[in-house]
């Protein structure tokens, strides 16, 4: 692989799923104390405007290039001398090509290679299903990585040390008024501890924890006199989090409206716990030093299997899983058996456990 | 059956790969799926594992032989190869270990029952940290390794035994020093000139004050004279002391700095969260590219020889070494310094 020089000009094409975004961010921090912003050198970030909103305040002289809905745009990224492609999709590599951007660096996955001069074909797993895994990936049957990782790993072969591995982020003065006023409203005072429980799921999602087994969680949290609990949602994912809210009313629904990425932040920074499926918001916990007990569905453990320290994962094993579909195919009994056997006491008692960690943490 | 039954961990054979597998090993150790876990390792790397909350697991083994031998008596379910050498896949095929868990490395993938492919490039290996292979190895097993800071124990008394015998050979109460490791298992390749290793520890005690300390593994010896004849200040070359790994580790924690080849003081040093400088010549960075919140790795780049993963230089002028000057790891010293201590 080419290594970086000064003065080149980088373009990071960072993902656009939450979760991975946040799991680039040391990349990122690396590349911008790599390279020197000045003279001609400089870095660029494309991504949705939202995620990009997650590095306001940071990453001085770095510029961000705002991904609409249509998807990139060559004019936006020409000039560049180097294009990293961090997300898998095939349209940046495109893109990429059609900006004449000489370097051009990512995964080979999704037909990409030949738009690509440094192109790598990710890891993979042979032989048997791997234990506790109930059957095999299909094939290529790629290997499920910690994402930050693999950041870590490219950022080498362009001899960009990643110094500090754990993702980093902080609440904005924005984020953090919006959710200090939402907090007052829901009559959580300053300074009370509460647990935030991600409630948010698209409708039919197989990847969010269904209503019932949140039920039990919350009603084993509640028999616990634990702290408050929140439940949050998302834009267009309110579904889920309102039958909760009619099943539980004990908890408190934070829907009017849901909170935008950046209130989620604040809001995640200051709670005691965060209770959620595997999806973007365990990184954004992680990213911020806040516990998070993860519910795992139809997903890969291994994906999500770094910087575990304060995070309690459990899951069940199923022989249709892990399928990564967004919807589960089955009926009867065995219908979203990876999410419904998992046993809500259980649930609670790891969140109560990190609850109580963090209190004895002070 | 692997839930409840008995996985043997079959530990690597390098210093350095051993320490970056501490966490797996823990991880493995604290995973209650396992009735039990075997850490088969090599005999003479049992004192870096001295003190570790499962020491009693470790199973040493003297060589080949031996490692069938407590295959044969062991009887495990699974055996996990945490190496990527051949002759540790074909014992444990050998040994009849009903699941075999490892990198696709080194021609071993059909000894393998379960097996990972790294990335590739070109349909060629592409470089990544040898904690990252680990890591994905344990995931064959269905564990979840939390993080991959490397972890070592030692005890307070052997601290202060230590201490005592630095002291004895000639350090003073309370004097700050810099562990300098100047040898290096692999080869020639990776070894860094005695002198620029003196210059650069004659700097470090003048701007930093620290006593130079010179340690090594046997056979080093003359190397480790050679550093301490070639030092202008007054160092201390540990050759005639009594050296091994549990010393080792007592020397590392209680340093200020490590300045070593790349080797596996390296990964001591990450363990304890004390500062290290490591001079790498041969070696991909990316292979060791883990752990680097308190490490500077040294090296020359754009060299087109480089890197050559050979352990004696094929072309004889070794500039990867030789043109690398102590400065460069004067100023990477100098950065970590200022970052404060570690620990």
């Amino acid at each position: 692989m080419t290594r970086l020089r000064d003065g080149d000009r980088v373009l990071v094409r960072a993902p656009s799923w939450l979760g991975d975004f946040v799991a680039c961010e040391p990349l990122l921090r690396a590349l911008h104390a790599r390279l020197p912003l000045h003279g001609r050198g400089s870095l660029s970030i494309a991504a949705p405007a939202r995620l990009l909103a997650l590095l306001d305040g940071r990453l001085a002289g770095a510029q961000r290039l705002s991904v609409g809905r249509e998807g990139p745009r060559p004019q936006a990224w020409r000039g560049h001398d180097v294009a990293l492609l961090l997300d898998g999709s095939w349209r940046s590599a495109w893109c990429a090509w059609r900006a004449s951007i000489p370097e051009r660096l990512g995964s080979a996955r999704g037909g990409r290679g030949p738009l690509l001069t440094s192109a790598y074909t990710p890891a993979r797993e042979r032989g048997a299903a791997p234990v506790g895994v109930g059957r095999r990936g299909r094939f290529p049957r790629w290997l499920p990585r910690p994402f930050g990782a693999v950041c870590a790993e490219i950022g080498a072969w362009l001899g960009v040390e990643v110094r500090d591995p754990r993702p980093r982020l902080a609440p904005g003065d924005r984020g953090r008024a919006a959710a200090r006023a939402r907090l007052e409203r829901a009559g959580v005072r300053e300074g009370e501890p509460y647990l935030l429980v991600n409630a948010a799921a698209r409708p039919g999602s197989a990847k969010g924890a269904p209503a019932e087994l949140l039920e039990g969680v919350l009603a084993e949290l509640a028999r616990a006199r634990a702290p408050r609990t929140l439940l949050l949602t998302a834009p267009g994912e309110t579904e889920t989090a309102r039958r909760v809210a009619e099943l539980a009313p004990g908890a408190t629904l934070l829907d009017d409206p849901p909170p935008d990425l950046e209130e989620l932040v604040a809001l995640c920074a200051s709670s005691a716990c965060l209770l959620t499926a595997d999806c973007g918001a365990r990184h954004v916990a992680v990213a911020l030093g806040t516990p998070a007990v993860v519910v795992f569905g139809p997903t890969d453990p291994r994906h999500g299997a770094e910087h575990l320290e304060r995070v309690r994962g459990l899951r069940v094993e199923v022989p249709c899983g892990p399928c990564h579909r967004e919807r589960c195919p089955l009926e009867g009994s065995r219908r979203h058996a990876c999410m419904t056997r998992i046993d809500p006491r259980a649930v609670a008692a790891a969140a109560l456990e990190l609850v109580g960690a963090r209190r004895s943490d002070g | 059956m692997i839930d409840g039954g008995h996985v043997a961990l079959r530990a690597p054979n390098w210093v350095g790969d051993l320490v970056m597998a501490t966490p797996v090993l823990d991880a493995f150790a604290a995973d209650a799926r396992f009735e039990r876990v075997t850490i088969v390792v090599r005999a003479h790397l049992v004192p870096l594992l001295e003190d570790a909350p499962w020491r009693e697991r470790v199973r040493p083994v003297a060589g080949p032989r031996e490692e069938l031998e407590a295959y044969a008596e062991l009887d495990p379910d699974a055996a996990v190869l945490l190496g990527n050498s051949f002759g540790a896949a074909w014992r444990a095929f050998r040994a009849r270990v009903p699941v075999r868990a490892g990198s696709a490395l080194n021609g071993r993938r059909w000894l393998l029952t379960h097996a990972l492919v790294p990335p590739t490039r070109g349909g060629r290996r592409l470089p990544i940290p040898s904690a990252h292979l680990q890591r994905d190895v344990a995931g064959l097993l269905g564990v979840a390794v939390p993080d991959l800071h490397p972890r070592l124990w030692v005890r307070p008394e052997v601290e202060r035994q230590v201490r005592a015998e630095l002291e004895a050979a000639g350090l003073r109460a309370g004097e700050r020093y810099v562990l300098c490791a100047p040898g290096a298992a692999f080869g020639a390749a990776k070894l860094w000139p005695p002198e620029h290793f003196a210059a650069a520890l004659d700097r470090l005690h003048e701007a930093h004050g620290l006593r130079a300390l010179i340690g090594g593994g046997p056979g080093e010896e003359e190397l480790m004279d050679a550093v301490a004849r070639a030092s202008r200040h007054e160092s201390l070359s540990l050759a005639a002391a009594p050296r091994d790994l549990e010393r080792l580790k007592a020397q590392v924690k209680g340093s200020a700095l490590v300045l070593v080849g790349d080797s596996g003081p390296r990964w001591v040093a990450a363990a304890f969260d004390v500062p290290c400088v490591t001079i790498m010549g041969p070696n991909f960075p990316e292979l060791t590219a883990s752990s680097l919140e308190r490490c500077r790795v040294v090296r020359l780049e754009g060299l087109e020889c480089a890197p050559c993963l050979e352990r004696t230089c094929p072309l004889g002028h070794h500039r990867c070494m030789r043109d690398l000057t102590p400065e460069r790891a004067v100023a990477a010293a100098d950065e970590l310094l200022a970052a404060g201590p570690g620990r």
